[in-house]
C-alpha cells in the first residue's frame, strides 16, 4: 500500500488540502465572519442608536425633579444634568445653542406651548444637549435631546426651525459649557447642590405661575 | 397688580394660624394678611417659604394700610445683558444672563426710572450669571419686572 502511486496520491491530497486551506485563510482575512445579510451592525463607541436614544430621551422626560413644563427658564439646568449623565454612561455628549439675532436684525425665538398664559414663550437663546446616534444604515449623525419642546430626538436643524426664526444662529460646543453667552462669555459649572437648588427653585416659579394663572382666569 | 404700595423686602416673621388670616411681616415693617384656603395661597406660602429658605426678598404689591395683597412674587439676583434703548409699545425689552425668556419693563409705572437706570448700569458693569448685581422681581404671568434692587455684599441674593 506505500508503494508509488500511494506516495503520490498522498502528496496531491496534501497539494490539495494545503490550496483549500489557503483559500479559507484568504477569505477569513479579507470578509467578515458575521452571517452575509446580518442587520447588526455594532454602534461604535460613545454612540447610541435610535432605540436606545430614544430610551435615554423618554427617561429624562419622566423624571418629575426636571421641571420640564417650565419653558420660560432652566434649559441650561436641564441641558446640564442631561448632559452629565449621559457623559457618565459614556456617551460622547456636546451641547448646541440657538441664540436669537439681535433686535436690529431679526426676532426673539418663539415656541407654542400649553404651558404659558400667551400660549407661546420668547427667548434670546435655548440650548439641549446633542448625542451621536446610528441610523439602520450605520449613518451617525448628531442628535438634539430636548423633552422640554420636542418628543423624540432629532437633528439641530429640526430643532432650530421649531424655535421660528430662520435668522438665529446654532453653535455647537463640547458638554462642558454650563452656560454661554452669545458672545461666548462662559460661566462657571455650579455645583450638584446649586443645580439641584435650581431645579428647586424653578419648580416653585412654575408652582406660582400656575397659581397666578388659574387664579386670573 | 393694584398696589398703591409695592415693597421688595426680606421676610421679618411668618404666622400661620388655624381658623384666621395668616401674617406676614417684612422688614421694612409692613404687614401682610393672607387667607388660607386657596389654590392661590398654597403657592403663596411656598414662595414665602423659599424665601425664608434662601434669606431672599420678596415683592408684595398691596394696600399695606389694611394688609391686603394682590400679588406676592419672590426674587432673583440677576445681571442684565441688553435693554433695549428705545421703548416700543410702552415697554422696555429686558434680557438677562441666564434665563432665556424676553422680559420687560412698563414705561407707565412708578419704579419705571429707577428700574431702567440699575438696568442699563447693570448692562454695562460687567456682572455676569456668577457674578449678579441687581436682585429682580418679576410677574410670572405677564414677564413685567416689577422690581429692581442694587445688590451689594450685604444683600447677595439668590443667583441664577
Amino acid at each position: 500500500m506505500n508503494g508509488p502511486q500511494d506516495q503520490q496520491q498522498a502528496s496531491q491530497g496534501q497539494a490539495g488540502k494545503s490550496a483549500l486551506q489557503h483559500q479559507q485563510e484568504a477569505i477569513k482575512e479579507n470578509f467578515s465572519s458575521a452571517p452575509a445579510a446580518s442587520p447588526v451592525i455594532s454602534c461604535p463607541k460613545g454612540a447610541l442608536t435610535e432605540q436606545q436614544a430614544q430610551e435615554r430621551f423618554d427617561k429624562f422626560k419622566s423624571r418629575e425633579d426636571i421641571p420640564w413644563d417650565y419653558p420660560q427658564d432652566c434649559c441650561y439646568n436641564r441641558a446640564h444634568v442631561m448632559a452629565k449623565e449621559l457623559e457618565a454612561e459614556g456617551v460622547e455628549v456636546g451641547k448646541v445653542w440657538n441664540y436669537a439675532p439681535p433686535p436690529s436684525t431679526g426676532n426673539a425665538l418663539c415656541v407654542q406651548t400649553p404651558h404659558d398664559p400667551s400660549g407661546y414663550v420668547e427667548w434670546s437663546y435655548h440650548v439641549a444637549p446633542t448625542v451621536p446616534v446610528m441610523d439602520s444604515k450605520g449613518k451617525i449623525s448628531r442628535m438634539v435631546i430636548d423633552p422640554s419642546i420636542t418628543k423624540c430626538p432629532i437633528t439641530p436643524d429640526q430643532w432650530k426651525a421649531i424655535q421660528g426664526e430662520p435668522r438665529s444662529e446654532l453653535v455647537s460646543t463640547s458638554a462642558a459649557p454650563y452656560y454661554r453667552s452669545e458672545s461666548g462669555r462662559v460661566a462657571p459649572t455650579p455645583t450638584d447642590n446649586e443645580v439641584k437648588g435650581i431645579f428647586d427653585l424653578h419648580r416653585e416659579r412654575r408652582k406660582e405661575l400656575l397659581s397666578e394663572w388659574n387664579a386670573s382666569r | 397688580m393694584r398696589g398703591p404700595d409695592y415693597v421688595l423686602e426680606k421676610v421679618a416673621s411668618w404666622v400661620e394660624r388655624a381658623n384666621a388670616d395668616s401674617e406676614l411681616i417684612l422688614r421694612d415693617g409692613s404687614s401682610w394678611k393672607l387667607k388660607p384656603g386657596t389654590k392661590v395661597y398654597e403657592a403663596q406660602r411656598d414662595v414665602i417659604a423659599g424665601a425664608i429658605r434662601r434669606n431672599a426678598d420678596l415683592f408684595v404689591s398691596g394696600n399695606k394700610s389694611i394688609g391686603r395683597v394682590d400679588q406676592l412674587t419672590g426674587s432673583r439676583a440677576l445681571a442684565v445683558q441688553e435693554v433695549s434703548s428705545k421703548e416700543a409699545n410702552g415697554r422696555y425689552r429686558v434680557v438677562f444672563y441666564g434665563p432665556p425668556s424676553i422680559y420687560h419693563l412698563r414705561t407707565d409705572r412708578p419704579w419705571t426710572g429707577g428700574a431702567l437706570s440699575l438696568l442699563q448700569r447693570s448692562a454695562t458693569s460687567g456682572a455676569f450669571l456668577d457674578s449678579p448685581d441687581l436682585l429682580v422681581a418679576i410677574d410670572p404671568v405677564t414677564s413685567e419686572i416689577v422690581a429692581v434692587k442694587a445688590l451689594d455684599s450685604t444683600n447677595p441674593g439668590l443667583s441664577r
